[in-house]
Protein backbone atom coordinates (compact mmCIF):
# COMPACT_ATOMS: atom_id res chain seq x y z
CA UNK A 1 0.00 0.00 0.00
CA UNK A 2 1.34 3.43 -0.94
CA UNK A 3 4.27 1.52 -2.48
CA UNK A 4 5.13 0.05 0.91
CA UNK A 5 5.03 -3.57 1.93
CA UNK A 6 2.51 -4.48 4.63
CA UNK A 7 4.37 -6.64 7.12
CA UNK A 8 1.93 -7.15 9.98
CA UNK A 9 -1.32 -6.15 11.63
CA UNK A 10 -1.70 -2.45 12.34
CA UNK A 11 -4.26 0.31 12.62
CA UNK A 12 -3.65 1.18 8.95
CA UNK A 13 -5.65 -1.85 7.93
CA UNK A 14 -8.99 -2.75 9.42
CA UNK A 15 -9.90 -6.42 9.43
CA UNK A 16 -13.26 -8.17 9.22
CA UNK A 17 -12.65 -11.69 10.46
CA UNK A 18 -14.07 -14.94 9.19
CA UNK A 19 -15.93 -15.61 12.42
CA UNK A 20 -17.55 -12.45 13.69
CA UNK A 21 -14.86 -12.10 16.41
CA UNK A 22 -16.81 -9.74 18.60
CA UNK A 23 -15.81 -9.56 22.26
CA UNK A 24 -18.71 -11.40 23.95
CA UNK A 25 -18.54 -9.49 27.24
CA UNK A 26 -19.06 -6.13 25.50
CA UNK A 27 -22.26 -4.77 23.97
CA UNK A 28 -22.58 -3.93 20.29
CA UNK A 29 -21.81 -0.30 21.07
CA UNK A 30 -18.84 -1.15 23.30
CA UNK A 31 -17.39 -3.49 20.67
CA UNK A 32 -17.23 -0.71 18.11
CA UNK A 33 -16.16 1.87 20.70
CA UNK A 34 -13.34 -0.44 21.82
CA UNK A 35 -11.67 -0.10 18.41
CA UNK A 36 -12.43 3.59 18.04
CA UNK A 37 -10.89 4.34 21.43
CA UNK A 38 -7.78 2.32 20.54
CA UNK A 39 -7.27 4.36 17.38
CA UNK A 40 -8.07 7.88 18.59
CA UNK A 41 -6.76 7.86 22.14
CA UNK A 42 -7.25 11.56 22.82
CA UNK A 43 -10.91 11.61 21.82
CA UNK A 44 -13.53 12.64 24.36
CA UNK A 45 -16.43 10.39 25.29
CA UNK A 46 -18.78 12.51 23.15
CA UNK A 47 -16.54 12.30 20.08
CA UNK A 48 -16.35 8.54 20.41
CA UNK A 49 -20.09 8.24 20.94
CA UNK A 50 -20.88 10.32 17.85
CA UNK A 51 -18.44 8.31 15.71
CA UNK A 52 -19.70 4.92 16.91
CA UNK A 53 -23.38 5.88 16.48
CA UNK A 54 -22.68 7.04 12.92
CA UNK A 55 -21.28 3.69 11.87
CA UNK A 56 -23.90 1.66 13.77
CA UNK A 57 -26.55 3.62 11.85
CA UNK A 58 -24.69 2.93 8.63
CA UNK A 59 -25.13 -0.83 9.12
CA UNK A 60 -28.63 -0.33 10.55
CA UNK A 61 -27.85 -1.61 14.03
CA UNK A 62 -28.34 1.51 16.13
CA UNK A 63 -31.36 -0.08 17.82
CA UNK A 64 -29.37 -3.05 19.19
CA UNK A 65 -26.46 -0.98 20.51
CA UNK A 66 -26.93 -2.24 24.06
CA UNK A 67 -27.26 -5.94 23.25
CA UNK A 68 -24.49 -8.45 23.79
CA UNK A 69 -23.29 -10.47 20.77
CA UNK A 70 -25.06 -13.66 21.88
CA UNK A 71 -28.37 -11.79 21.62
CA UNK A 72 -27.73 -10.98 17.94
CA UNK A 73 -28.31 -13.09 14.84
CA UNK A 74 -25.35 -14.26 12.75
CA UNK A 75 -25.97 -11.57 10.14
CA UNK A 76 -26.19 -8.84 12.77
CA UNK A 77 -22.93 -9.95 14.35
CA UNK A 78 -21.16 -9.80 11.01
CA UNK A 79 -22.61 -6.32 10.42
CA UNK A 80 -21.23 -5.20 13.78
CA UNK A 81 -17.86 -6.54 12.63
CA UNK A 82 -18.19 -4.51 9.43
CA UNK A 83 -19.20 -1.37 11.36
CA UNK A 84 -16.21 -1.87 13.63
CA UNK A 85 -13.85 -2.18 10.66
CA UNK A 86 -15.23 0.84 8.79
CA UNK A 87 -15.30 2.94 11.97
CA UNK A 88 -11.50 2.63 12.15
CA UNK A 89 -11.38 4.78 9.00
CA UNK A 90 -8.39 2.77 7.76
CA UNK A 91 -7.11 3.19 4.19
CA UNK A 92 -7.42 -0.52 3.54
CA UNK A 93 -10.05 -2.99 4.69
CA UNK A 94 -9.22 -6.69 4.78
CA UNK A 95 -12.15 -9.09 4.76
CA UNK A 96 -11.46 -12.78 5.21
CA UNK A 97 -14.50 -14.66 3.90
CA UNK A 98 -16.72 -12.39 5.96
CA UNK A 99 -20.04 -13.85 4.80
CA UNK A 100 -19.02 -17.51 4.68
CA UNK A 101 -21.14 -18.53 7.65
CA UNK A 102 -24.33 -16.72 6.61
CA UNK A 103 -27.36 -18.05 4.77
CA UNK A 104 -27.88 -16.92 1.17
CA UNK A 105 -30.64 -14.41 1.95
CA UNK A 106 -28.76 -12.60 4.74
CA UNK A 107 -25.66 -12.73 2.64
CA UNK A 108 -27.36 -10.83 -0.17
CA UNK A 109 -28.61 -8.12 2.17
CA UNK A 110 -25.22 -7.60 3.75
CA UNK A 111 -23.49 -7.54 0.37
CA UNK A 112 -25.81 -4.70 -0.65
CA UNK A 113 -25.02 -2.91 2.60
CA UNK A 114 -21.31 -3.38 2.11
CA UNK A 115 -21.54 -1.79 -1.37
CA UNK A 116 -23.53 1.09 0.09
CA UNK A 117 -21.01 1.77 2.89
CA UNK A 118 -18.15 1.35 0.47
CA UNK A 119 -19.80 3.90 -1.81
CA UNK A 120 -20.04 6.39 1.05
CA UNK A 121 -16.53 5.91 2.39
CA UNK A 122 -14.57 4.96 -0.76
CA UNK A 123 -12.01 2.80 1.04
CA UNK A 124 -9.93 0.12 -0.63
CA UNK A 125 -11.47 -3.19 0.30
CA UNK A 126 -9.58 -6.44 -0.11
CA UNK A 127 -11.86 -9.41 0.30
CA UNK A 128 -11.14 -13.12 0.24
CA UNK A 129 -14.04 -15.22 -1.01
CA UNK A 130 -14.93 -18.54 -2.61
CA UNK A 131 -18.17 -17.22 -4.00
CA UNK A 132 -17.81 -16.32 -7.70
CA UNK A 133 -21.05 -14.34 -7.92
CA UNK A 134 -20.12 -12.39 -4.82
CA UNK A 135 -16.75 -11.56 -6.37
CA UNK A 136 -18.31 -10.32 -9.62
CA UNK A 137 -21.01 -8.33 -7.86
CA UNK A 138 -18.69 -6.53 -5.48
CA UNK A 139 -15.30 -6.13 -7.06
CA UNK A 140 -13.41 -4.07 -9.61
CA UNK A 141 -10.68 -6.64 -9.85
CA UNK A 142 -10.44 -10.33 -8.97
CA UNK A 143 -7.10 -11.91 -8.15
CA UNK A 144 -7.16 -15.61 -8.91
CA UNK A 145 -5.00 -17.90 -6.81
CA UNK A 146 -3.64 -21.25 -7.90
CA UNK A 147 -3.95 -24.33 -5.75
CA UNK A 148 -1.24 -25.05 -3.19
CA UNK A 149 1.48 -25.98 -2.49
CA UNK A 150 3.24 -22.69 -3.19
CA UNK A 151 0.02 -21.02 -4.23
CA UNK A 152 0.46 -17.80 -6.15
CA UNK A 153 -1.72 -15.17 -7.80
CA UNK A 154 -2.00 -16.22 -11.40
CA UNK A 155 -4.22 -13.52 -12.87
CA UNK A 156 -5.75 -10.18 -12.12
CA UNK A 157 -9.18 -10.19 -13.74
CA UNK A 158 -10.72 -6.79 -14.40
CA UNK A 159 -14.45 -6.55 -13.75
CA UNK A 160 -15.71 -3.45 -15.59
CA UNK A 161 -19.43 -3.95 -15.27
CA UNK A 162 -21.08 -0.54 -14.74
CA UNK A 163 -21.93 0.59 -11.21
CA UNK A 164 -24.20 0.75 -9.34
CA UNK A 165 -24.72 -2.96 -9.77
CA UNK A 166 -27.67 -4.90 -8.43
CA UNK A 167 -27.91 -8.63 -8.08
CA UNK A 168 -31.09 -8.74 -10.14
CA UNK A 169 -29.83 -6.74 -13.14
CA UNK A 170 -26.19 -7.73 -13.27
CA UNK A 171 -26.88 -11.24 -14.55
CA UNK A 172 -28.52 -9.81 -17.67
CA UNK A 173 -25.49 -7.78 -18.60
CA UNK A 174 -23.88 -9.21 -21.80
CA UNK A 175 -20.44 -9.41 -20.14
CA UNK A 176 -21.60 -11.15 -16.97
CA UNK A 177 -21.37 -14.73 -18.21
CA UNK A 178 -18.16 -14.12 -20.09
CA UNK A 179 -16.55 -13.10 -16.83
CA UNK A 180 -18.24 -15.80 -14.82
CA UNK A 181 -17.25 -18.54 -17.27
CA UNK A 182 -13.67 -17.33 -17.18
CA UNK A 183 -13.59 -17.48 -13.38
CA UNK A 184 -15.28 -20.88 -13.19
CA UNK A 185 -12.96 -22.25 -15.82
CA UNK A 186 -10.00 -21.06 -13.80
CA UNK A 187 -11.24 -22.52 -10.53
CA UNK A 188 -12.26 -25.87 -11.97
CA UNK A 189 -9.36 -26.50 -14.34
CA UNK A 190 -6.49 -24.09 -14.51
CA UNK A 191 -5.93 -23.42 -10.80
CA UNK A 192 -5.15 -27.12 -10.55
CA UNK A 193 -2.94 -27.23 -13.67
CA UNK A 194 -0.98 -24.17 -12.58
CA UNK A 195 -0.37 -25.44 -9.03
CA UNK A 196 3.32 -25.38 -8.19
CA UNK A 197 4.39 -23.73 -11.45
CA UNK A 198 6.53 -20.61 -11.07
CA UNK A 199 5.16 -17.22 -12.07
CA UNK A 200 6.16 -16.45 -15.69
CA UNK A 201 7.66 -13.07 -14.81
CA UNK A 202 9.53 -14.19 -11.68
CA UNK A 203 8.30 -14.43 -8.08
CA UNK A 204 7.86 -10.67 -7.53
CA UNK A 205 6.15 -9.79 -10.79
CA UNK A 206 2.63 -8.36 -10.87
CA UNK A 207 0.10 -10.87 -12.26
CA UNK A 208 -1.07 -10.18 -15.82
CA UNK A 209 -4.28 -8.18 -16.28
CA UNK A 210 -7.06 -10.07 -18.00
CA UNK A 211 -10.39 -8.71 -19.19
CA UNK A 212 -12.59 -11.60 -20.29
CA UNK A 213 -15.28 -9.24 -21.54
CA UNK A 214 -13.06 -7.57 -24.19
CA UNK A 215 -10.53 -10.08 -25.41
CA UNK A 216 -10.97 -13.82 -25.63
CA UNK A 217 -9.45 -15.38 -22.53
CA UNK A 218 -6.25 -17.34 -23.03
CA UNK A 219 -7.83 -20.52 -21.77
CA UNK A 220 -10.75 -20.23 -24.19
CA UNK A 221 -8.40 -19.94 -27.16
CA UNK B 1 -53.61 -21.60 38.70
CA UNK B 2 -50.94 -22.14 36.11
CA UNK B 3 -47.27 -22.19 36.97
CA UNK B 4 -44.30 -22.42 34.66
CA UNK B 5 -42.49 -25.79 34.75
CA UNK B 6 -39.41 -24.26 36.39
CA UNK B 7 -41.48 -22.62 39.14
CA UNK B 8 -43.31 -25.90 39.73
CA UNK B 9 -40.01 -27.74 40.01
CA UNK B 10 -38.68 -25.22 42.54
CA UNK B 11 -41.87 -25.40 44.52
CA UNK B 12 -41.75 -29.19 44.65
CA UNK B 13 -38.08 -29.11 45.60
CA UNK B 14 -38.85 -26.70 48.44
CA UNK B 15 -41.62 -28.95 49.74
CA UNK B 16 -39.32 -31.99 49.58
CA UNK B 17 -36.56 -30.04 51.35
CA UNK B 18 -38.86 -29.00 54.17
CA UNK B 19 -40.19 -32.57 54.50
CA UNK B 20 -36.65 -33.92 54.79
CA UNK B 21 -35.85 -31.26 57.39
CA UNK B 22 -38.94 -32.15 59.39
CA UNK B 23 -38.04 -35.85 59.19
CA UNK B 24 -34.51 -35.09 60.38
CA UNK B 25 -35.83 -33.10 63.33
CA UNK B 26 -38.29 -35.86 64.17
CA UNK B 27 -35.61 -38.56 64.17
CA UNK B 28 -33.33 -36.33 66.18
CA UNK B 29 -36.10 -35.56 68.67
CA UNK B 30 -37.19 -39.15 69.10
CA UNK B 31 -33.68 -40.53 69.54
CA UNK B 32 -32.58 -37.88 72.06
CA UNK B 33 -35.83 -37.82 74.03
CA UNK B 34 -35.50 -41.49 75.00
CA UNK B 35 -32.03 -40.98 76.40
CA UNK B 36 -32.87 -37.97 78.53
CA UNK B 37 -36.01 -39.54 79.91
CA UNK B 38 -34.77 -42.87 81.22
CA UNK B 39 -31.01 -42.81 81.23
CA UNK B 40 -29.82 -39.90 83.27
CA UNK B 41 -31.21 -37.29 85.65
CA UNK B 42 -30.49 -38.84 88.98
CA UNK B 43 -32.82 -37.84 91.78
CA UNK B 44 -31.56 -36.44 95.04
CA UNK B 45 -33.41 -36.53 98.26
CA UNK B 46 -34.09 -33.03 99.68
CA UNK B 47 -31.76 -33.81 102.58
CA UNK B 48 -28.91 -34.80 100.25
CA UNK B 49 -29.46 -31.63 98.31
CA UNK B 50 -29.23 -29.51 101.42
CA UNK B 51 -26.02 -31.25 102.49
CA UNK B 52 -24.40 -30.49 99.12
CA UNK B 53 -25.47 -26.89 99.15
CA UNK B 54 -24.14 -26.54 102.65
CA UNK B 55 -20.84 -28.03 101.47
CA UNK B 56 -20.47 -25.10 99.11
CA UNK B 57 -21.81 -26.45 95.80
CA UNK B 58 -23.64 -23.76 93.86
CA UNK B 59 -27.31 -24.47 93.26
CA UNK B 60 -27.10 -23.99 89.48
CA UNK B 61 -24.09 -26.34 89.25
CA UNK B 62 -25.94 -28.86 91.36
CA UNK B 63 -28.92 -28.82 89.00
CA UNK B 64 -26.67 -29.11 85.98
CA UNK B 65 -24.78 -32.13 87.27
CA UNK B 66 -27.87 -33.86 88.58
CA UNK B 67 -29.38 -33.51 85.14
CA UNK B 68 -26.17 -34.97 83.69
CA UNK B 69 -26.70 -38.05 85.90
CA UNK B 70 -24.20 -37.64 88.74
CA UNK B 71 -25.14 -39.26 92.01
CA UNK B 72 -24.79 -38.00 95.57
CA UNK B 73 -21.28 -39.41 96.21
CA UNK B 74 -19.86 -37.87 93.09
CA UNK B 75 -21.49 -34.55 93.82
CA UNK B 76 -20.03 -34.58 97.30
CA UNK B 77 -16.58 -35.14 95.76
CA UNK B 78 -17.01 -32.02 93.65
CA UNK B 79 -18.27 -30.08 96.64
CA UNK B 80 -15.23 -31.17 98.68
CA UNK B 81 -12.87 -30.02 95.91
CA UNK B 82 -14.57 -26.63 96.13
CA UNK B 83 -14.77 -26.29 92.36
CA UNK B 84 -17.40 -24.42 90.38
CA UNK B 85 -18.66 -25.77 87.05
CA UNK B 86 -16.62 -23.17 85.17
CA UNK B 87 -13.44 -24.34 86.96
CA UNK B 88 -14.13 -27.95 86.09
CA UNK B 89 -14.73 -27.22 82.45
CA UNK B 90 -11.60 -25.11 82.27
CA UNK B 91 -9.71 -28.09 83.64
CA UNK B 92 -11.04 -30.28 80.85
CA UNK B 93 -14.42 -31.42 82.15
CA UNK B 94 -15.54 -34.02 84.67
CA UNK B 95 -13.58 -36.83 83.05
CA UNK B 96 -10.35 -34.98 83.82
CA UNK B 97 -11.20 -35.14 87.53
CA UNK B 98 -11.80 -38.87 87.36
CA UNK B 99 -15.52 -38.47 87.80
CA UNK B 100 -17.78 -40.23 85.37
CA UNK B 101 -21.51 -40.00 85.52
CA UNK B 102 -23.19 -43.14 86.76
CA UNK B 103 -25.73 -44.16 84.23
CA UNK B 104 -26.77 -47.75 83.76
CA UNK B 105 -24.02 -49.66 81.90
CA UNK B 106 -24.21 -49.37 78.11
CA UNK B 107 -26.53 -46.40 78.25
CA UNK B 108 -25.55 -42.97 77.15
CA UNK B 109 -25.84 -40.50 79.96
CA UNK B 110 -24.24 -37.19 79.03
CA UNK B 111 -27.02 -37.01 76.57
CA UNK B 112 -27.03 -35.82 73.02
CA UNK B 113 -28.88 -32.49 73.11
CA UNK B 114 -32.43 -32.38 71.84
CA UNK B 115 -33.38 -30.13 68.92
CA UNK B 116 -35.07 -27.78 71.38
CA UNK B 117 -31.91 -27.43 73.47
CA UNK B 118 -29.80 -26.68 70.43
CA UNK B 119 -32.43 -24.23 69.21
CA UNK B 120 -32.40 -22.46 72.56
CA UNK B 121 -28.59 -22.27 72.47
CA UNK B 122 -28.71 -20.89 68.95
CA UNK B 123 -31.08 -18.12 70.00
CA UNK B 124 -28.86 -17.33 72.99
CA UNK B 125 -25.76 -17.23 70.82
CA UNK B 126 -27.44 -14.95 68.30
CA UNK B 127 -28.85 -12.67 70.97
CA UNK B 128 -25.39 -11.85 72.30
CA UNK B 129 -22.84 -12.89 69.69
CA UNK B 130 -19.99 -10.62 70.78
CA UNK B 131 -19.67 -11.19 74.50
CA UNK B 132 -16.21 -11.82 75.92
CA UNK B 133 -15.87 -13.53 79.32
CA UNK B 134 -12.25 -14.53 79.30
CA UNK B 135 -10.02 -16.75 77.23
CA UNK B 136 -12.29 -19.73 76.73
CA UNK B 137 -15.65 -18.06 76.78
CA UNK B 138 -16.20 -15.75 73.87
CA UNK B 139 -19.31 -15.20 71.76
CA UNK B 140 -20.04 -16.93 68.47
CA UNK B 141 -19.61 -13.65 66.61
CA UNK B 142 -16.15 -13.04 68.09
CA UNK B 143 -14.99 -16.49 67.02
CA UNK B 144 -16.54 -16.13 63.58
CA UNK B 145 -14.88 -12.76 63.11
CA UNK B 146 -11.45 -14.20 63.89
CA UNK B 147 -11.91 -17.13 61.50
CA UNK B 148 -13.14 -14.80 58.76
CA UNK B 149 -10.24 -12.44 59.34
CA UNK B 150 -7.72 -15.27 58.97
CA UNK B 151 -9.39 -16.55 55.82
CA UNK B 152 -9.52 -13.04 54.37
CA UNK B 153 -5.82 -12.36 54.94
CA UNK B 154 -4.62 -15.74 53.66
CA UNK B 155 -7.00 -15.59 50.72
CA UNK B 156 -6.02 -12.06 49.65
CA UNK B 157 -2.35 -13.02 49.86
CA UNK B 158 -3.11 -16.01 47.65
CA UNK B 159 -4.85 -13.76 45.11
CA UNK B 160 -1.86 -11.42 45.09
CA UNK B 161 0.45 -14.30 44.16
CA UNK B 162 -1.84 -16.54 42.08
CA UNK B 163 -3.13 -13.89 39.66
CA UNK B 164 0.22 -12.58 38.31
CA UNK B 165 1.89 -16.00 38.36
CA UNK B 166 -1.17 -17.59 36.77
CA UNK B 167 -1.12 -14.93 34.05
CA UNK B 168 2.55 -15.62 33.37
CA UNK B 169 1.92 -19.37 33.20
CA UNK B 170 -1.07 -18.89 30.92
CA UNK B 171 0.78 -16.64 28.51
CA UNK B 172 3.99 -18.66 28.39
CA UNK B 173 3.72 -22.34 27.43
CA UNK B 174 7.39 -22.69 28.41
CA UNK B 175 6.84 -21.53 32.00
CA UNK B 176 3.67 -23.54 32.20
CA UNK B 177 5.39 -26.77 31.23
CA UNK B 178 8.41 -26.04 33.44
CA UNK B 179 6.37 -25.36 36.59
CA UNK B 180 3.69 -27.99 36.02
CA UNK B 181 5.53 -30.78 37.93
CA UNK B 182 5.96 -28.57 41.02
CA UNK B 183 2.33 -27.55 41.01
CA UNK B 184 1.18 -31.12 40.46
CA UNK B 185 3.23 -32.36 43.42
CA UNK B 186 2.51 -29.48 45.81
CA UNK B 187 -1.20 -29.25 45.05
CA UNK B 188 -2.34 -32.59 46.52
CA UNK B 189 -0.52 -32.03 49.84
CA UNK B 190 -3.05 -31.50 52.59
CA UNK B 191 -2.75 -27.90 53.74
CA UNK B 192 -2.50 -29.10 57.34
CA UNK B 193 0.60 -31.10 56.46
CA UNK B 194 2.31 -27.73 56.05
CA UNK B 195 1.41 -26.78 59.61
CA UNK B 196 4.47 -28.25 61.39
CA UNK B 197 6.79 -26.77 58.80
CA UNK B 198 5.09 -23.41 59.14
CA UNK B 199 5.22 -23.52 62.92
CA UNK B 200 8.93 -24.40 62.81
CA UNK B 201 9.93 -21.70 60.32
CA UNK B 202 7.52 -18.91 61.25
CA UNK B 203 7.48 -19.71 64.99
CA UNK B 204 4.06 -18.12 65.39
CA UNK B 205 0.77 -20.00 65.54
CA UNK B 206 -1.30 -17.12 64.20
CA UNK B 207 0.93 -16.50 61.17
CA UNK B 208 1.17 -20.24 60.55
CA UNK B 209 -2.60 -20.46 60.27
CA UNK B 210 -2.53 -17.60 57.75
CA UNK B 211 0.11 -19.46 55.78
CA UNK B 212 -1.98 -22.62 55.74
CA UNK B 213 -4.94 -20.66 54.36
CA UNK B 214 -2.66 -19.06 51.78
CA UNK B 215 -1.20 -22.37 50.62
CA UNK B 216 -4.56 -24.11 50.31
CA UNK B 217 -6.22 -21.34 48.31
CA UNK B 218 -3.30 -20.56 46.03
CA UNK B 219 -3.44 -23.76 43.91
CA UNK B 220 -7.00 -23.64 42.58
CA UNK B 221 -6.60 -19.96 41.73
CA UNK B 222 -3.21 -20.47 40.11
CA UNK B 223 -4.37 -23.38 37.99
CA UNK B 224 -7.63 -21.75 36.94
CA UNK B 225 -5.97 -18.44 36.10
CA UNK B 226 -3.31 -20.17 33.99
CA UNK B 227 -5.94 -22.25 32.23
CA UNK B 228 -8.29 -19.32 31.67
CA UNK B 229 -5.54 -17.14 30.25
CA UNK B 230 -4.20 -19.89 27.99
CA UNK B 231 -7.67 -20.68 26.67
CA UNK B 232 -8.51 -17.14 25.51
CA UNK B 233 -9.68 -17.39 21.90
CA UNK B 234 -7.05 -16.51 19.31
CA UNK B 235 -9.59 -14.30 17.49
CA UNK B 236 -9.89 -11.98 20.48
CA UNK B 237 -6.13 -11.66 20.78
CA UNK B 238 -6.01 -10.90 17.06
CA UNK B 239 -8.44 -8.03 17.56
CA UNK B 240 -5.97 -6.58 20.05
CA UNK B 241 -3.12 -7.06 17.60
CA UNK B 242 -4.86 -5.27 14.74
CA UNK B 243 -5.64 -2.39 17.12
CA UNK B 244 -1.95 -2.16 18.08
CA UNK B 245 -2.71 -2.55 21.79
CA UNK B 246 0.29 -2.65 24.11
CA UNK B 247 1.02 -5.89 25.96
CA UNK B 248 -0.40 -4.37 29.14
CA UNK B 249 -3.60 -3.28 27.37
CA UNK B 250 -3.92 -6.68 25.74
CA UNK B 251 -3.67 -8.29 29.19
CA UNK B 252 -6.10 -5.96 30.97
CA UNK B 253 -8.60 -5.14 28.23
CA UNK B 254 -8.90 -8.47 26.44
CA UNK B 255 -7.28 -11.39 28.30
CA UNK B 256 -8.50 -10.41 31.78
CA UNK B 257 -12.19 -10.05 30.90
CA UNK B 258 -12.01 -13.12 28.68
CA UNK B 259 -10.48 -15.25 31.45
CA UNK B 260 -12.41 -13.64 34.32
CA UNK B 261 -15.12 -16.31 34.62
CA UNK B 262 -12.50 -19.07 34.89
CA UNK B 263 -10.45 -17.02 37.36
CA UNK B 264 -13.48 -16.35 39.56
CA UNK B 265 -14.43 -20.01 39.46
CA UNK B 266 -10.94 -20.74 40.80
CA UNK B 267 -11.54 -18.18 43.57
CA UNK B 268 -14.82 -19.81 44.43
CA UNK B 269 -13.19 -23.22 44.78
CA UNK B 270 -10.30 -21.71 46.76
CA UNK B 271 -12.57 -19.89 49.20
CA UNK B 272 -14.55 -23.09 49.81
CA UNK B 273 -11.35 -24.97 50.61
CA UNK B 274 -10.04 -22.13 52.80
CA UNK B 275 -13.19 -22.22 54.90
CA UNK B 276 -12.85 -25.99 55.32
CA UNK B 277 -9.20 -25.69 56.30
CA UNK B 278 -9.46 -22.79 58.76
CA UNK B 279 -11.64 -24.88 61.11
CA UNK B 280 -9.11 -27.71 61.16
CA UNK B 281 -6.18 -25.29 61.49
CA UNK B 282 -7.80 -23.54 64.45
CA UNK B 283 -8.29 -26.85 66.20
CA UNK B 284 -4.51 -27.23 66.01
CA UNK B 285 -3.41 -23.73 66.92
CA UNK B 286 -6.07 -23.08 69.54
CA UNK B 287 -6.78 -19.70 71.07
CA UNK B 288 -9.78 -18.43 69.19
CA UNK B 289 -11.82 -19.04 66.06
CA UNK B 290 -14.58 -21.40 64.97
CA UNK B 291 -12.34 -24.47 64.90
CA UNK B 292 -11.16 -23.78 68.42
CA UNK B 293 -14.73 -23.08 69.55
CA UNK B 294 -15.90 -26.48 68.28
CA UNK B 295 -12.97 -28.25 69.93
CA UNK B 296 -13.36 -26.36 73.19
CA UNK B 297 -17.08 -27.11 73.44
CA UNK B 298 -16.35 -30.74 72.72
CA UNK B 299 -13.75 -30.86 75.49
CA UNK B 300 -16.29 -29.38 77.89
CA UNK B 301 -18.88 -31.86 76.57
CA UNK B 302 -21.19 -28.97 75.75
CA UNK B 303 -22.56 -30.69 72.71
CA UNK B 304 -25.39 -28.20 72.30
CA UNK B 305 -22.93 -25.31 71.96
CA UNK B 306 -20.79 -27.41 69.68
CA UNK B 307 -23.70 -28.11 67.37
CA UNK B 308 -24.54 -24.41 67.21
CA UNK B 309 -20.92 -23.72 66.20
CA UNK B 310 -21.01 -26.45 63.54
CA UNK B 311 -24.24 -25.04 62.15
CA UNK B 312 -22.75 -21.55 62.07
CA UNK B 313 -19.72 -22.84 60.14
CA UNK B 314 -22.03 -24.32 57.54
CA UNK B 315 -24.15 -21.19 57.19
CA UNK B 316 -21.18 -18.84 56.90
CA UNK B 317 -19.59 -21.15 54.32
CA UNK B 318 -22.80 -20.95 52.31
CA UNK B 319 -22.85 -17.15 52.50
CA UNK B 320 -19.22 -16.93 51.38
CA UNK B 321 -19.96 -19.14 48.40
CA UNK B 322 -23.02 -17.09 47.46
CA UNK B 323 -20.97 -13.90 47.63
CA UNK B 324 -18.37 -15.19 45.18
CA UNK B 325 -21.11 -16.64 42.97
CA UNK B 326 -22.59 -13.14 42.78
CA UNK B 327 -19.24 -11.74 41.63
CA UNK B 328 -18.89 -14.57 39.15
CA UNK B 329 -22.27 -13.74 37.62
CA UNK B 330 -21.06 -10.17 37.04
CA UNK B 331 -18.08 -11.20 34.92
CA UNK B 332 -19.65 -14.19 33.17
CA UNK B 333 -20.42 -13.85 29.48
CA UNK B 334 -22.13 -15.98 26.90
CA UNK B 335 -20.49 -16.74 23.58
Amino acid sequence: MDHKEITGPSLNQAVVFQGHSLLPWLTTYQNVAFSVRAKWRSWSREQIEAHVRKFLKLVGLDHVADRKPHQLSGGMKQRVGIARAFALDARLLLMDEPFGALDALTRGTIQDELVKIWGETRKTVFMITHDIDEAILLSDRVFLMTNGPRARIAESVIIDLPRPRSRADIIHHPHYYKIRNHLVDFLVKRSHDLAGTPAPGGPLSFPPDVNPARAPAPAAA
Amino acid sequence: MTLSPSTRLRLRAAVLSLTLFAALLAVWYVSTRRITSDASASRLAPAERDTLLAAGLRAEDLDHYTAAGLDFTQLRQIATLGLTRADIEMAGGLAALGITSAGAPGKKTGGFPTPAEVGRRLVEALRDPFYDRGTNDKGLGVNLAHSLRRVAIGFLAAIAIALPVGFALGMSPLLNAALAPYIQILKPISPLAWMPLALYTIKDAEKSSLFVIFICSVWPMLINTAFGVAAVRKDWINIGRTLELSRFELATRIILPAAAPTIFTGMRIALGIAWLVIVAAEMLIGGIGMGYLVWNEWNGLRLDNMLVAVLAIGLVGLLLDLAVARLLALVRYQE
